[in-house]
């Protein structure tokens, strides 16, 4: 089970805007010393009523791609309900459609990261927070080739694309197209070609792109 | 007396200025996409599970292939409960890819690893379906289906 506890977020009052300014300095070392005081003082009794978060799933299925739900509640098991939950990219978070005191977080790769969380305590609006370490990557985004077919090829698919959309099929495969076609290849048959359509893309196409063409030319005509 | 305040109350302004307005860039903010988390939240009904499933490797090993699944799933409303959890394994077709996986889950114990789906030839796609049920139940119902075109 992974719990963690909150951190407790005290804040502090503005009181005294029509003192003087001997009364102001009195009261605010006055709050000071009532603040340290607290803080020594109160945290045991600050923790006896305290919220936790609790992981609905264990550490290692803390991966990435998935909603890692979080639910908060107090240690009697009361269920508080969370206000908003904040997270810095590349996670992401929100409270359940359906379970006020869930919220789910959602990280788009790798990372270690922390979640602010406003939530209702009775009346009182509290801040907590919680650390996420080693959100693991895992899910397969691409897989590697299984079998004998690779898969398509973007330079041939760049190619074909082209190949239409540069109106070759108008004559192609009609006329004859040359084996064994290379980027300089395609540049020398645009300047020697008795078609005027065809010499205007003479020193108009790119390399890469006289590239993706002579690949799709050798694969799909010979 | 002023003009020392004045100054000295100008020169505290400008060492103490920072900039917090936005950066502005040449970049075209609406070409990016911002990515909404309630686009890959699963669930139109108040679900008794929470579950997941990824596809994690995919091997040719001997005698066919190997694919490699991690699954999460949690009683949401009381996620120490002990649960059942089935997964199988089909084809579009509708045939078993590798037989069923069988476990039980609760929260302190609910990241499971699949590692022994081995389909004797290569599948284009594999359906999952999520099925859980409380150990004091007993038919399974079901919880989710995940689709992966490899």
């Amino acid at each position: 089970m992974e719990i963690y506890f909150v951190n407790f977020v005290f804040e502090s009052t503005l009181a005294g805007a029509l003192m003087d300014s001997e009364s102001k300095r009195k009261t605010s070392i006055l709050a000071l010393v009532m603040a340290v005081a607290a803080s020594i003082l109160l945290i045991p009794a600050a923790e006896a009523q305290d919220a936790k978060v609790v992981s609905l799933l264990t550490a290692q299925a803390f991966v990435t791609q998935r909603l890692l739900p979080f639910s908060l509640e107090k240690s009697s098991g009361e269920k508080l309900n969370v206000l908003s939950a904040r997270v810095a990219p590349p996670c992401y978070s929100m409270i359940d459609r359906f379970r006020p005191n869930i919220f789910h977080v959602y990280c788009l790769s790798a990372t270690s990261t922390r979640v602010s969380i406003a939530y209702q305590d009775g009346d009182q609006i509290k801040e907590a927070g919680v650390d996420l370490n080693g959100i693991r990557a895992v899910a397969l985004i691409s897989t590697t080739p299984v079998g004998p077919d690779p898969g398509p090829n973007p330079l041939i698919e760049q190619g074909r694309e082209l190949f239409q959309v540069k109106n070759c099929a108008s004559c192609h495969p009609g006329t004859p197209i040359s084996s064994q076609q290379t980027a300089a290849s395609i540049e020398a048959n645009f300047a020697d070609s008795p078609s005027a359509e065809m010499k205007a893309y003479k020193g108009q196409i790119s390399v890469s792109d006289r590239d993706a063409l002579a690949a799709y030319i050798n694969e799909e005509f010979f | 007396m002023r003009i020392l305040l004045l100054l000295t109350a100008t020169f505290m302004m400008l060492v103490s200025f920072q900039n917090c307005s936005p950066e502005h860039s040449g970049t075209d903010l609406s070409s990016q996409k911002v990515f909404k988390i309630d686009s890959v939240y699963p669930y139109a009904t108040k679900s008794t599970y929470y579950d997941n499933v990824q596809l994690v490797n995919v091997q040719s090993v001997s005698g066919g292939y190997n694919y490699q699944f991690i699954a999460s799933l949690v009683y949401v409303d009381a996620p120490d409960t002990q649960v059942k959890l089935r997964l199988t394994f089909k084809e579009e077709s509708g045939a078993l890819v590798c037989p069923r996986v069988e476990v039980t889950v609760n929260r302190s114990n609910n990241n499971v690893e699949v590692s022994n789906c081995t389909s004797t030839k290569s599948q284009s796609t594999i359906l999952i379906t999520v099925e859980a049920k409380l150990t004091t139940e007993t038919n399974y119902t079901e919880v989710g289906s995940y689709r992966f075109d490899i």
